[in-house]
């Protein structure tokens, strides 16, 4: 089973074919972690701020399991 | 309170409770008899559970009593930009009675976007004046200070002295972090949103909390990083953001449960989404 990662504001542009409603699937492999993720969607890490996995507060070195949720989240400011 | 009698509106609840409001021309006028403001003067009312025609809707949501706390209250606003502008225009037609609004800039054509405040005419003027002019053509009752000047680690005290609840609506993230830092010296909550494009975060710190750190990172990002300064800021976005920041204000001050510690609220109006975000 895939793993289903959402993109936020920003973090989209690093994917130019991302479609907001569907998100993108990753399949699945042992040992696949955020930071994994973050390498294998070319997102840089440095402006990932919040990491979300099935709704919990997470850390880059996190190992996904099957069919985890992933939202990734940059730094906002604006006003 | 006879000088009111030909003012008073008489009306019926859907209950078939019976009550009365007030216009606001016998209002003026006790005011000005008594020489006490405005403010002080619906305090009075309410307490005697006399509304303020111009509060009238606020009743069912609000009880007489939550309305004077509300008239009681003052709130300091850092930023009146696109998510300030609309904050202190709500606030102030809500009935919160004392406003702080802090703003070093002037309105500028690339702010006529979005923000609430800026026009053909306040081009040019300080945003904290032409927020506090805009205020006093709203609700008179509502004693405002603008301050048209930078918030910074020096004078924050004072912009925050006698405030219930500090209401973060800069537009860079050094300045919020500066604003969180300041509001838990002086111990009041603080409502924090920002945005970037059609997405926005919410959340509510209190004293003590590290906030902002949890949400952004340790240190703040520069400009630069920011994802604001890829997607811009379009008019609905902050819109909300300020309306939910206004939301969770009243409720501070009212003594409601608002979003909890360590909570985001983040909208996404692309997706059309509103999810929490439990940071720990």
């Amino acid at each position: 089973m895939p793993v289903l990662i959402k993109l936020s504001a920003s973090l989209r542009r690093f994917r130019p074919d991302y479609e907001p409603m569907e998100g993108l699937l990753l399949p699945h492999r042992p040992g696949l972690t955020v930071a994994g993720v973050l390498a294998e969607l070319g997102i840089s890490p440095a402006e990932v701020k919040i990491i979300m996995v099935n709704g919990v507060a997470a850390g880059p070195e996190l190992a996904l399991a099957e069919g985890d949720r992933v939202g990734l989240f940059p730094a906002v400011g604006g006003g | 309170m006879e000088i009111l009698r030909p003012y008073l509106i008489p009306h019926t609840s859907p209950d078939s409770e019976g009550y009365y409001s007030v216009r606001e021309a016998g209002l003026k006028e006790l005011a000005l008899g008594q020489e006490r403001p405005l403010r002080e003067v619906m305090i009075a009312c309410l307490r005697e559970d006399l509304w303020p025609e111009r509060f009238r809707p606020n009743r069912g949501t609000f009880s007489a009593a939550d309305q004077a706390r509300l008239l009681a209250a003052t709130v300091t606003v850092v930023g009146l930009g696109g998510l300030g502008g609309p904050v202190a225009l709500t606030l102030a037609r809500l009935g919160v009675g004392g406003l702080n609004l802090t703003d070093g800039d002037v309105f500028e054509e690339s702010n006529l976007n979005r923000q609430l405040l800026a026009n053909l005419d306040t081009l040019g003027q300080s945003k904290a004046e032409a927020a506090a002019s805009a205020l006093a053509r709203v609700n008179p009752a509502v004693s405002v200070h603008a301050h048209p000047v930078w918030a910074y680690e020096d004078n924050l005290p004072r912009l925050l002295e006698g405030a219930a609840v500090a209401v973060d609506c800069l537009d860079n993230l050094a300045g919020r972090y500066l604003l969180q830092e300041a509001a838990s010296v002086a111990g009041i909550p603080l409502v924090h949103a920002s945005v970037a494009g059609l997405e926005g975060m919410l959340m509510v710190v209190r004293p003590g909390e590290p906030g902002l750190k949890v949400l952004y990172g340790p240190e703040p990002a520069p400009k630069a990083n920011s994802a604001e300064s890829y997607l811009g800021v379009p008019a609905m976005t902050p819109a909300v953001m300020a309306n939910l920041q206004a939301a969770e204000t009243v409720k501070l001050i009212l003594g409601r449960p608002a979003l909890p510690s360590g909570v985001a609220l983040h909208l996404d109006l692309e997706t059309l989404t509103l999810e929490r975000l439990k940071l720990g």
